[in-house]
């Protein structure tokens, strides 16, 4: 049975979102299932247009490894929670992701080999 | 070890960061056949540890890996699975 990992991303600077989506990628490429909780400031990494430009020195630019993340099959989920106090409603975020509350984060975790918080 | 046989096919990820060399010889071992070599050129120093692992937890077989004389390095992984 493949391994199974959850990362919650809970900050939109590239200190969080390059680990969560190195990690995803490689994970998926793994043949690990990977699950990605977004919640707080870290929803504003799944907006649409808001990674387009962010790039590290070393890395490949974020927007292309949220791509390969979504090709790969990598679940993305964002925190109904947090949704109002960021003023964001689903519409705003790419495509594929859902909009899920802390039990379903709490059932998906239960089941993970390797559970993160960046 | 890495003259044995000739790749079936060579993936050139020189220049590629971390961790797109991995994900490119996931995406690409596919397109081998079961028993196949595939070949993959990288320069990026985590790959030397990371391909071998990756093979490994994937289940495919790692043949081995050189450095060749340009400074990359040269793995090659056999699809059995």
């Amino acid at each position: 049975m493949a391994k199974k990992i959850a990362i919650i991303v809970s900050g939109d600077t590239p200190d969080k979102a390059y680990p969560a989506f190195i990690l995803a990628t490689t994970a998926a490429a793994s043949d690990m299932e990977c699950h990605l909780y977004f919640t707080m400031m870290g929803l504003n990494v799944i907006k649409k247009g808001f990674a387009d430009n962010i790039t590290m020195p070393g890395a490949p630019p974020l927007i292309g490894l949220i791509n390969r993340a979504r090709e790969m099959g990598v679940y993305m989920y964002g925190c109904t929670v947090s949704m109002p106090m960021l003023q964001v409603t689903e519409d705003d975020f790419i495509e594929g992701v859902t909009c899920v509350g802390a039990a379903t984060y709490l059932d998906i975790a239960a089941d993970c080999d390797i559970n993160l918080y960046v | 070890m890495s003259t044995d046989k000739k790749a079936d096919k060579v993936l050139d990820c020189r220049g590629m960061l971390c961790p797109e060399p991995v994900l490119e010889t996931k995406k690409n071992i596919k397109s081998l056949e079961i028993g196949q070599v595939l070949e993959v050129l990288a320069d990026d120093r985590g790959s030397v540890e990371d391909i071998p692992r990756w093979a490994k937890r994937t289940k495919q077989e790692f043949l081995g890996y050189e450095e060749t004389d340009e400074g990359h390095y040269s793995f090659r992984i056999k699809r059995i699975k």
